[in-house]
């Protein structure tokens, strides 16, 4: 009879303790990752921001083109270094994607997009508010695989029949800047250069880091990407094939508040960060063209 | 009594409004679009169908001609290893279509382990319908090899054996006897199979990629639609959803007019 009890009292007690023993290891867990940061905490982006009376914490949403992860990413860490209590959340994707799940009543506190575009069609569907500054620019560059399959040494071998090109949708804004190369191209190759081109087509991605994995595991032979996409890592399984500066275009990055922001200081900072000399210098470091030197 | 009856109901209720409220939405939102005749007859929408119901259907046929014998010795032999190979068949139903893509994409993909030495041969899967099909008939191939294999047996095998000694061959016993008894089963299985070969979409977008006309299957279209064209996202949508639900009901009628009904 006692036994019995015991039992059942052991079966009732082991859900909250292991509950307990979860809630214990989490919070190690994030105990020992704000030790990690401390040291450096104090180094980095003490300058400006930090002596201006708002201090943000909290989370802090943001929403931003595929192309962005590395900067971003980099520059999310340095501010959470800098405000201890701020939480930088990402959603790198497809410009057009991002747009449409803002429209479809996604949060986010601030919004950069590829292309002039598809923040214009934010500032229409009113979902974005205040002023859209460019904040970067890039150039597009053509990957091939490094055993490079299908023997493409320069911009007009795209036109090569039975070439696996992969390019994002044209509503994607590297695969539209893309198109826009072919055509101006077409002017000095001739107008079958589009028409083969855009024949090669194998797929269209959503977003520019899928361009890079199918090049990458060698799936396609050739595909356009930002030259910020090639990064040390990808370096190392791609070949670049330059595009002539006469028809690659180049690509601006507006970025901007929302309409629904609900961590105002924090996205104020944030995008004042991504403009500052050091924000502006870590783009660099990523290969993009910052618009402040 | 009475109180015992309304606590059932509240679950039935709630659980039908969830199922159906969505599927409802997609109606009421799709109606009042302009131009949705406009966007039946874009190129989006026409291809996505064409390309879906070709892929969906010849993966069908795939797993009907490769899975009804292998059902069938998995219900009427013991193998060696039969519970491993169960296992193995069951796998995809319960994997993520993404470890799917990606499993995919390591074995027919241009580098893959076969896929290499079929690249050297001149045979390129990616990209193509046929990577397509692949993709769905490896994840819904299981759910008719299942299906078929508890038909097969809850046959009576008493009566193959007097098939035989009434002089019927093996295979004609088989098409005569075991296959009728079973067709409830062969054909729910079927019906499974097909919806979810139409529904791929994870794999199919990781391992065929996405084209217009070639690898854009009707999830696929929808997913992209979305970001620019929300009526042809919608439109779609609302086809899967009639289709399917027909397709659904036609079966269950069909069984129940089947002298085999009692089986299903």
């Amino acid at each position: 009879m006692l036994q019995s009890k015991c039992r059942i009292a052991c079966s009732v007690l082991r859900v909250p303790f292991l509950f307990t023993l979860l809630l214990l290891a989490l919070f190690l867990g994030e105990f020992s990752r704000s030790t990690v940061l401390e040291p450096w905490s104090t180094l980095v982006f003490d300058t400006v921001y930090a002596q201006e009376t708002l201090r943000p914490s909290g989370e802090l949403s943001v929403f931003a083109a595929a192309s962005l992860t590395e900067p971003f990413t980099e520059m999310g860490k340095r501010l959470e270094m800098a405000y201890p209590g701020l939480k930088v959340v990402y959603n790198f994707g497809g410009s057009p994607a991002l747009r449409t799940q803002l429209e479809q009543g996604a949060h986010a506190d601030v919004f950069a997009s590829a292309d002039a575009i598809q923040m214009e069609q934010a500032k229409k569907g009113e979902v974005v508010q205040g002023e859209t500054p460019i904040f970067v620019k890039n150039r597009l560059v053509v990957i091939t695989p490094k055993a490079n399959p299908g023997k493409v040494t320069e911009f007009r071998d795209l036109a090569k029949p039975g070439l696996k090109l992969d390019l994002a949708n044209a509503k994607v804004p590297v695969g539209n800047y893309s198109r826009q190369a072919f055509s101006k191209a077409s002017a000095e190759y001739g107008s079958g250069f589009e028409k083969s081109v855009l024949g090669n087509i194998v797929s269209e991605e959503e977003n520019v880091k899928q361009v890079v994995t199918k090049v990458q595991l060698g799936e396609a032979d050739a595909g356009i990407v930002y030259v910020s996409d090639v990064t040390p890592k990808v370096s190392k399984d791609v070949l670049t094939v330059a595009i002539p500066d006469a028809y690659n275009q180049l690509a601006t990055y507006p970025i901007a508040l929302t309409k629904g922001v609900q961590n105002r200081a924090a996205a104020e900072v944030f995008i004042a960060f991504v403009l500052s000399a050091e924000g502006q210098a870590i783009l660099k470091a990523f290969h993009f063209i910052p618009v402040k030197e | 009594m009475k109180s015992n009856l309304a606590i059932l109901l509240l679950p039935v209720l709630l659980v039908t409004g969830f199922l159906a409220l969505p599927l409802l939405a997609v109606f009421l939102k799709v109606l009042p679009q302009e131009g949705v005749w406009a966007t039946l007859q874009q190129p989006l929408v026409t291809e996505a169908l064409r390309l879906s119901v070709i892929t969906s259907l010849s993966s069908l046929l795939l797993a009907v001609v490769f899975g009804t014998p292998i059902a069938y010795l998995l219900a009427r032999c013991h193998l060696p290893g039969a519970a491993l190979l169960d296992t193995l068949i069951d796998l995809p139903m319960v994997l993520p279509p993404t470890v799917a893509g990606v499993a995919l994409l390591m074995a027919f993909g241009r580098r893959g382990l076969l896929g290499s030495w079929l690249d050297a041969v001149g045979i390129h899967i990616g990209f193509t319908t046929v990577a397509v099909i692949l993709a769905q008939s490896f994840v819904s191939m299981p759910f008719y090899i299942r299906a078929a294999r508890a038909g097969f047996q809850s046959v009576d095998q008493e009566l193959e054996r007097v098939a035989y000694t009434l002089g019927h061959s093996a295979f004609s016993t088989f098409l005569r006897v075991t296959v009728p008894l079973a067709l409830p089963a062969l054909l729910g299985g079927a019906v499974m199979a097909w919806a979810r070969a139409l529904g791929e979409f994870g794999a199919t977008i990781m391992f065929a990629g996405n084209l217009i006309g070639r690898t854009q299957t009707m999830p696929l279209a929808i997913y992209i639609a979305m970001e620019s064209d929300l009526t042809a996202a919608l439109v779609l949508s609302a086809i899967l959803v009639l289709v399917s639900f027909s397709v659904l009901l036609l079966v269950r009628s069909l069984l129940r007019r089947s002298p085999f009904g009692a089986y299903a």
